[in-house]
């Protein structure tokens, strides 16, 4: 087996090439990876999952409820107040929740924060789903402000019943330095 | 026309090395970009152990001596860092460089241009990492694997540098793949086929397409890595939607084959001496290739077991506990082949032979801690500890360091021409070989007992055992000065060694005169 020298080499470079762009292709792999399997416990922040959608929901029939406590941490600690309204909730799955979070700019500056979400366990994930969520956006507060951040959500009833309770995590960020549109 | 066709022909067959250094800047000649590529790795052998003494002895007694704790993560960095790109790697390319063309019969590398580049790129991609411990703030301090977000977030500024010297080092490693694979699929001689290579060339021809499939992943993450420090993408920034764990999941999708690239050519190396001092043609040639090969494969398919801890799901842990310990089989191959090679051979322990033999236990040793950290629920208690340190330079110092100590003491009478003291290098080697396991063993005990691995400081209970490995410590790193000096005095004179230099031996690089002619195999072999 002899490939001829020019062909060989840059069959070989080739590979590198490919391999390079391989790294790169990893990144939209993960996320579709995480997001089909729900590993991770990555939800989804591009946007609310559409009103039509939950009304072809069927209803549970397993008369049971699931307990969903509400956790936020601060990034670096960044100085604002960001709290639950409520730390849990008896919820019914297919039915519709409402919750609100509370959050205050301590600091003397303008500040934008996102809030970015995360479940667990993981598995959950791919089972909850949000109709309004202050994490599709970031949030831009002046120097003291509050703002109550509504939450509307369903858990599916294909939720498995062996799920009782499941945490949502909000961690917020601060991205004053590198918000998407200056306004 | 008759007289300069003469003329030329007469200046392909009689020149030697040119005169002065221009010789090593400018030389495409195998032999002279092996021996740089072996004095490169030499070279960064002692700068990361010096940075590995400096680390003993500030461990030597609890509390903090010399360092401050940011400046023990630069040391702790920069020895992974300069001991992987630095020693193992080139050692390894250099040994490919010195041996693959006369040991397949070819007249020198394929792209003998191409090599003298991929060799000239190390020097400075080592000068730009080196150069970041004199520069104002801290020289990278996140640990060899760079973890986002230390590396990114909080990474310091000489982060960038260390990225570009990453590149650096890809760079020259894909091409000095490229070059060995050409060189074995095109130049090998004509009757030579596939299964009649010797061993090492094998295990290099795998380990060259391991890198090629690597190498350029480290450079994708770095570049990644580059981009979110400096140009706002968010790849690992959970603000702006990325995953810090992905980091992980790309670097060691790189280092799990890396390892296995750092180990490879070793299993070349012994596969070579092992048959020669038994006086045994290698058992199990075949299933040696094959178990190199699946080995190979089996490396893609088992990155996550270095992220157990990471909160990845029970199934895909269980899936990653079992395909890790499947690489116990081929490996086990390997082990029981050369033990079956050694079996009634006619044994004779010159040095090379002592460093494989000890190769064999101790890289045995640390495949069993392997299989231990293999297991998820032990690994939640190793993982991060001193134990983990204990495995992996078990299987890269009597692996991968001995590997290429051993080849250079079965080659180096082939590259000088002369013998090296029997003597001193038997003192070599068992200075090398006890201390060691002084060195590493207690590390062991240390982990179990929960030490925690990238600290300066630790708590009073640790140590005795710290106190045992940093003397064996400075012991080994003693001894490796030795080596140094037999080396240089084997190169300045010795017994003259003749073309076969071990009686034993078998291949065609024991057919050339020791040192073998500046250029060789003009015309190819006759391989039997």
């Amino acid at each position: 087996m002899r490939i001829p020298q020019k062909k060989l080499i840059f069959l070989l470079c080739g590979a590198t090439v490919v391999m390079f762009g391989f790294s790169f292709a990893l990144v939209p792999l993960y996320t579709v990876f995480c997001k089909v399997t729900g590993l991770n416990g990555k939800v989804d922040i591009d946007g609310p999952i559409s009103l039509s959608r939950y009304r072809s929901e069927k209803p549970d029939t397993t008369l049971r409820r699931v307990t969903v406590e509400f956790d936020t941490n601060r990034n670096q600690q960044i100085n604002c107040e960001f709290t639950p309204n409520h730390t849990a909730l008896q919820v019914v799955p297919g039915e519709l929740t409402h919750t609100s979070y509370h959050i205050k700019n301590l600091s003397p500056k303008k500040m934008t924060v996102q809030a970015i979400p995360s479940i667990s366990p993981g598995i959950v994930a791919k089972h909850f789903q949000k109709l309004e969520c202050f994490c599709f956006s970031q949030q831009t507060l002046e120097p003291g402000q509050a703002l109550d951040l509504p939450l509307r959500f369903w858990l599916e009833t294909e939720l498995p019943n062996d799920v009782h309770r499941l945490t949502l995590s909000y961690t917020l960020f601060d991205v004053t330095n590198t918000k998407e549109n200056d306004t | 026309m008759t007289s300069v066709a003469m003329n030329i022909a007469e200046h392909e067959h009689h020149t030697g090395p040119a005169k002065g250094l221009t010789r090593w800047l400018f030389t495409t000649n195998h032999k002279d970009i092996g021996t740089l590529y072996l004095w490169f790795s030499l070279t960064m052998f002692l700068i990361g152990g010096a940075m590995a003494m400096c680390i003993r002895a500030e461990l030597f007694k609890p509390g903090l001596q010399f360092f401050e704790p940011g400046f023990f993560n630069q040391l702790t960095t920069l020895h992974g860092l300069i001991m992987i790109f630095g020693a193992v790697m080139p050692g390894f390319v250099g040994l490919a460089n010195w041996m693959i063309p006369i040991m397949v019969g070819a007249p020198d590398m394929a792209l003998p241009r191409m090599n003298n580049w991929s060799f000239w790129l190390l020097p400075f991609a080592f000068s730009i990492l080196l150069s970041t411990l004199f520069m104002k703030g801290p020289a990278p301090d996140f640990g060899w694997t760079a973890y986002a977000p230390l590396s990114t977030t909080y990474g310091p500024k000489s982060t960038d540098f260390f990225i570009f010297s990453i590149h650096l080092m890809g760079l020259s490693s894909i091409m000095g793949a490229i070059n060995i694979i050409a060189t074995i699929l095109n130049l090998r001689a004509p009757t030579m086929t596939f299964m009649k290579m010797p061993i090492f060339v094998w295990t290099w021809l795998i380990t060259a397409f391991l890198l090629i499939a690597i190498m350029p992943v480290l450079a994708g993450v770095v570049t990644m890595m580059l981009m979110d420090r400096n140009f706002g993408t968010s790849f690992f920034n959970a603000a702006g939607g990325g995953d810090p764990v992905m980091y992980q999941h790309i670097f060691w999708f790189f280092g799990h084959p890396e390892v296995y690239v750092m180990i490879l050519p070793s299993f070349g190396i012994m596969s070579e001496i092992i048959p020669t001092f038994s006086r045994k043609k290698l058992f199990g040639y075949s299933s040696m290739v094959y178990a190199t090969s699946s080995i190979a494969l089996l490396s893609f398919l088992v990155w996550a077991h270095h992220m157990f801890t990471t909160g990845i799901p029970v199934v895909a842990e269980v899936y990653f506990m079992l395909a890790t310990m499947l690489i116990a089989v081929p490996t086990g191959v390997k082990v029981f082949n050369w033990v079956a090679t050694m079996f009634r051979g006619s044994l004779t322990f010159e040095a090379p032979m002592l460093f494989a033999t000890a190769f064999v236990v101790l890289f045995t040793i640390g495949g069993f801690s392997g299989l231990m950290l293999a297991m998820v629920p032990a690994d939640y208690q190793y993982h991060d500890t001193y134990f983990v340190v204990a495995h992996f330079h078990y299987v890269l110092v009597p692996g991968a360091i001995f590997g290429i100590i051993a080849a250079t003491y079965y080659w180096l009478p082939k590259w000088t021409g002369h013998y090296f003291s029997p003597i001193l290098s038997k003192i070599h080697f068992w200075l090398s070989a006890i201390s060691l396991n002084v060195l590493f063993f207690p590390m062991h005990f240390l982990g179990l007992a929960g030490m925690p691995r990238r600290i300066p400081d630790y708590a009073l209970e640790f140590a005795d055992f710290n106190r045992i490995a940093s003397i064996g410590g400075f012991v080994f790193g003693a001894s490796q000065i030795l080596f140094l000096y037999i080396v240089i005095k084997t190169v300045r004179g010795g017994e003259p060694a003749p073309a076969k230099v071990w009686e034993g031996a078998h291949g065609l690089e024991w057919t050339l005169s020791s040192p073998p002619p500046y250029h060789s195999f003009s015309t190819p072999p006759q391989v039997d």
